[in-house]
């Protein structure tokens, strides 16, 4: 046969018995009741894996971070327990402070004379805090200004 | 062979096996069996540490052997590999049909369904034109993209005179 006569051959061949779809093969595992591990399967089981570890760690540290800072109340209150600490220290050094329904103004005192620090942007709001704290000025007045809304600041 | 290797084989052969098969049995779905219970046989064969020196020939043969075991009704058998080797000659026509398949598979729609009424149900353009509501001329176009196609995917084998809307 020519190649013409092979080619028409095919044509008329292929045409005659053509359905859509036919001739697809299964995937491999299916067919061979397999569990295949192909370079795509590896990719793809590399890549859950990673996403996967990714919200597993931002799960934990979300679940520390919020548990550090205690839910926020809707008004400016967290419980508290400790006497108050030696005085003078620098805003950067870790210290334990204690609140117990102590007036804001109060806590500002305190916290100026623990750390030996000034903090400015004072709300006027007459605020009562209750907290136990431990670390350093600046986290403090951060924690403070997060559970108050207010924007306290230590001037530098 | 490892499976991954195996894989690459399945995907590679199938449809010219699929075709191999066919013109033994001129039945799609019966071909289609035929073939996958070829590869799952030979999967069998391999996993049991036997060594396939030239897969491509070992499996063309036991989808010949399974396609001549299911036409003659045998059931004691040879090892299903077993036998001489399928012609060069028909693993080039099977290749050359699952050519052909795939670019059919991949004609736009209308463009194969009017492939398909005049090729393989032998209607006239007019009569095409008829059926779909479509003009003569626009049947016409589309044959010659079809064939067009064809060729293409084809590389060219039969030559452009072979591929007029006409014939």
């Amino acid at each position: 046969m020519t190649e013409k006569e092979k080619y028409d051959d095919s044509l008329d061949f292929v045409t005659g018995h053509y359905r859509p779809g036919a001739f697809r093969p299964l995937p491999l595992a299916k067919l061979l009741h397999i569990n295949v591990r192909t370079p795509l399967f590896r990719r793809r089981t590399v890549a859950a894996a990673c996403v996967a570890s990714v919200l597993i760690a931002c799960a934990g540290i979300g679940t520390y971070i919020y548990i550090r800072q205690e839910a926020p109340a809707a008004t400016p209150a967290v419980e508290t327990t400790i006497p108050m600490t030696q005085p003078v220290s620098t805003a950067k050094e870790i210290k334990r402070m204690t609140f117990n329904d102590t007036p804001l103004a109060e806590v500002v005192k305190e916290i100026e004379k623990v750390y030996d620090v000034r903090l400015t942007s004072l709300p006027e709001e007459e605020y009562r805090l209750t907290l136990s704290y431990e670390g350093t000025a600046e986290d403090l007045v951060a924690t403070i200004n997060e559970l108050l809304g207010t924007h306290i600041e230590i001037e530098k | 062979m490892t499976i991954s290797e195996f894989e690459k084989e399945y995907q590679r052969l199938y449809m010219p096996l699929g075709m191999y098969a066919l013109r033994m049995t001129g039945d799609v779905a019966e071909a289609e069996d035929i073939v996958q219970n070829s590869f799952v046989a030979t999967w069998a064969y391999i996993s049991k540490g036997n060594e396939v020196e030239n897969f491509k020939a070992f499996i063309y043969r036991t989808v010949h052997n399974t396609a001549l075991q299911r036409q003659r009704h045998i059931i004691e058998t040879l090892p299903l590999h077993a036998q001489e080797d399928v012609p060069q000659e028909d693993i080039d026509t099977s290749e050359r049909d699952a050519a052909l398949w795939k670019a059919i598979n991949s004609l736009p729609q209308r463009c194969r369904d009017i492939f398909l009424l005049s090729k393989r149900d032998g209607l006239s353009n007019a009569a095409i034109a008829d059926e779909l509501g479509i003009s003569v001329k626009t049947v016409e176009n589309q044959m010659t993209k079809a064939f067009r196609k064809l060729r293409d995917d084809l590389h060219g084998r039969a030559g452009n005179v072979f591929f007029l809307p006409f014939l």
